[in-house]
């Protein structure tokens, strides 16, 4: 999974500058990464990766840019 | 084929404060896009209290009802005791006579569909039984938290339902998954301390997304009804995105309505709400009522009008 493409989506569902977004970013250091930012997050890769949360369900607690990415590209991306 | 059974009458009442989302909280009006609320209803007074206001208009309605109910499931979530029974303590609020069965049924968004489930296993017994649900999570709510203040409202439902043979229960499937619990919850708070309603919104989601389509096939496919052949599809309420996203899933329905932008998720009254503006129609169609979130549960029901469908 290229992280900057990652990075890049994430900074989509936020609705934020995709400068504000690192690699290192998690719900705990960007304010708008709440309970409804992180749906926004899901609902996002949905979109994009042809509904990845169904097959992939521990997307809903990886609320971390590493997290997600880790787990997009153990399934492939 | 089971019990036939009416849906006569459904009133409501929601919190007496209506706060527009953009006035209220002007720094959560982004969200507005995603949950579809634009209204939240919040209360002052107790869930009993909220539910007594709802039950008076439907006798008031249906005078009949004073000494003709026989039966009254209290669906909650909201307890204004430990004890007795809120059903207990509505029994006498409302002035319904004593002759009457009158139990809780503690459960959230599932809970008007649940009680459905059993009124309609009841009705030829009890002949005319009523349905209150209320709740007041806006009480139980940290407000900053935005995925909680935006969405949940204050509300409660009554409906009656008689044994005037119009509707049957042509399918149901039920699910209940307590090792979700962690996903929405409320503690009792220990002495001197605050506890607040948490809600992992993305887990809540992604299990309705899971679970409710692969339920409504289920019921289709029981029913033996095409989808096509459903005229309404009563969704609870419980945000846009969920909606949205369970909606794409079922083109062929007829209407699947939805009133979340001035109402908000009144958690167990959402269906019954929705429901009370399509009544005239109801008896005399096919519908899928399904309830789902906290427990985390769903209960999902085709109703249909067996005369009706014996003429097609």
């Amino acid at each position: 999974m290229n992280i900057n493409v990652l990075i890049k989506e994430i900074a989509e569902a936020l609705e934020l500058p995709e400068s504000t977004i690192t690699p290192e970013s998690d719900h705990t250091t960007i304010e708008e990464w709440d309970s409804l930012g992180h749906i926004s997050i899901l609902s996002r890769l949905d979109l994009t990766f042809d509904n990845i949360t169904e097959r992939v369900p521990d997307l809903a607690t990886a609320m971390s840019v590493a997290e997600i990415c880790q787990l997009l590209s153990n399934n492939g991306l | 084929m089971g019990d036939r059974f009416a849906i006569e009458d459904i009133q409501f009442v929601l919190g007496e404060h209506a706060l527009v989302i953009r006035d209220k909280f002007p720094e959560f009006a982004k969200v507005i896009e995603k949950t579809g609320i634009e209204v939240v209803h919040e209360t002052n007074l107790t869930a009993i209290e909220l539910a007594n206001l709802a039950l008076k208009k439907l006798l008031d309605a249906n005078p009949i009802l004073r000494e003709g109910a026989s039966c009254l499931l209290y669906v909650s979530q909201s307890p204004d005791n430990y004890l007795p029974s809120g059903a207990c303590t509505l029994q006498n609020l409302s002035g319904l006579h004593t002759s009457i069965l009158a139990f809780d049924i503690g459960q959230g968004c599932s809970g008007f569909v649940q009680a459905l489930t059993v009124a309609a296993k009841l009705v030829n017994y009890f002949e005319n039984i009523v349905i209150v649900c209320a709740d007041t999570y806006r009480s139980k709510l940290d407000r900053s938290d935005r995925s909680t203040s935006t969405v949940f409202s204050d509300g409660a439902s009554a409906t009656w339902i008689s044994n005037r043979p119009k509707l049957e229960i042509l399918a149901e499937s039920h699910s209940t998954d307590g090792s979700g619990g962690k996903y929405l919850y409320h503690k009792i708070p220990k002495i001197g301390e605050n506890s607040h309603l948490v809600m992992s919104g993305a887990d809540v989601l992604l299990f309705t997304r899971r679970v409710v389509p692969m339920e409504i096939e289920i019921v289709l496919t029981n029913s033996g009804l095409p989808a096509s052949e459903i005229s309404y599809c009563f969704l609870h309420q419980a945000s846009k995105l969920v909606l949205d996203g369970l909606a794409s899933k079922f083109n062929d329905i007829k209407c699947i309505p939805s009133n979340i932008s001035q109402i908000g998720n009144t958690v167990s009254s959402t269906i019954p709400i929705l429901m009370s503006e399509y009544l005239m129609h109801i008896n005399e169609s096919v519908s899928i009522l399904s309830g789902f979130g906290v427990g985390l549960s769903t209960a999902t029901l085709v109703l249909g009008n067996t005369e009706l469908l014996a003429k097609c």
